[in-house]
């Protein structure tokens, strides 16, 4: 077998083949990696219009036009399209999602408004969700919840006022 | 006969340095010591250089951060690891490792080494510990203090190196140079030079 056979013969297979974001959004995409912080000015603010992905600590206010997957810890209010915020992370502020939100295992102080919002964490604040709100069992909410439908797993912790409304 | 004591002299005061070839050393070391870096970060001690800040910055090697090219930061930040600039930062940046700048930033720069990729601009000093790439296209409005410099882009400011600096054609300066040793051809210089040995 000579060399351009060789190379013909393997198949290779591309490890982004079915990972469509990071083709098109490459370059929109934002990384704040573990040991950055972002902070140190009043008013410090990140405007980002695609994804981000937050594993620092970040003090101001977070406005993203696109997903948001959050690891690490949020001081200020975070707006997203988007939200997905993982163990671990600790978010103090106010939380807007345009669509869908999903907390797990997170430490959230704060007014959380989403559309559709899938919790189990510990919230300190107002949980308001147009749509669809599940609370999952390792929920502790010390605050009020206004949702269009509820379902609440067993096991979750609720200090506040229920009220649903279609 | 006077000016063969005065050669005399002179090569005594030579040889002398020669014998105390420890302080000659000591010259290079305060050009970096003596850089007083304003702190961009609360508790921070102003007086300190930026040489003892950046070991405050928990170190991470490899680890990248990206800014990417629709997002902007009105912050200050600091970073453990490397940062990729395709954004706008509005503020101080301070990394440990290298810093990548394809995008702008409005503010100063303090990292192991800087590369200004084609496009980039700095408005703000530049503090480097290692080498600072300016590729062409790229802008600087600021002074740059640094141990290499290699310079293609547009520079208003004074330039400080303790090693060497390469200017190439396509490079544009405006300001004053200190340096070790320099290379140039072709360039637009609009600046006073020194070279310190």
């Amino acid at each position: 077998m000579n060399e351009k056979e060789l190379f013909q013969s393997v198949n290779f297979e591309s490890p982004f083949k079915n990972d469509d974001r990071k083709k098109t959004n490459n370059d929109e995409l934002t990384i704040i990696g573990s040991s950055t912080i972002i902070e140190g000015k009043e008013n410090s603010k990140i405007v980002c219009g695609g994804d981000i992905e937050i594993m620092g600590q970040v003090k101001g206010l977070v406005d993203i036009a696109g997903s948001a997957e959050i690891y690490g810890m949020i001081d200020g209010l975070v707006n997203a399209e988007q939200l997905i915020v993982e163990e671990g992370s600790k978010i103090n502020g106010d939380i807007n999602c345009r669509t869908t939100l999903s907390i797990n295992g997170a430490e959230i102080v704060g007014n959380i408004k989403a559309k559709n919002a899938y919790i189990n964490a510990s919230v300190k604040g107002d949980i308001a969700a147009t749509n669809d709100l599940k609370i999952a069992n390792n929920s502790i909410i010390e605050g009020n919840i206004a949702t269009g439908s509820i379902s609440i797993e067993s096991g979750a912790v609720i200090a506040g006022n229920l009220s649903v409304k279609k | 006969m006077s000016e063969n004591n005065k050669n005399a002299q002179d090569l005594d005061e030579i040889l002398e340095k020669i014998e105390n070839i420890d302080e000659v050393k000591e010259v290079e070391v305060p050009l970096f010591e003596s850089i007083k870096f304003e702190s961009p970060f609360e508790n921070d001690d102003k007086s300190v250089s930026y040489f003892a800040t950046a070991t405050k910055i928990e170190e991470s090697d490899g680890e990248y951060t990206v800014i990417g090219s629709s997002t902007v930061i009105d912050s200050n930040i600091k970073c453990g690891g490397n940062i990729k600039v395709k954004g706008q930062i509005k503020g101080n940046v301070s990394v440990n490792g290298s810093a990548d700048v394809y995008g702008t930033i409005e503010g100063d720069i303090q990292a192991n080494d800087v590369t200004l990729e084609h496009g980039a601009k700095v408005l703000g000093n530049i503090i480097c510990k290692a080498d600072v790439n300016a590729l062409d296209d790229s802008k600087i409005v600021g002074n740059i203090v640094a141990k290499n410099a290699y310079i293609n882009s547009h520079v208003e400011g004074d330039i400080e190196v303790l090693n060497e600096i390469k200017i190439t054609s396509t490079a544009a300066i405006t300001g004053k140079i200190v340096t070790g040793t320099f290379f140039t051809s072709g360039t637009i210089l609009n600046a006073t030079i020194s070279i310190k040995r």
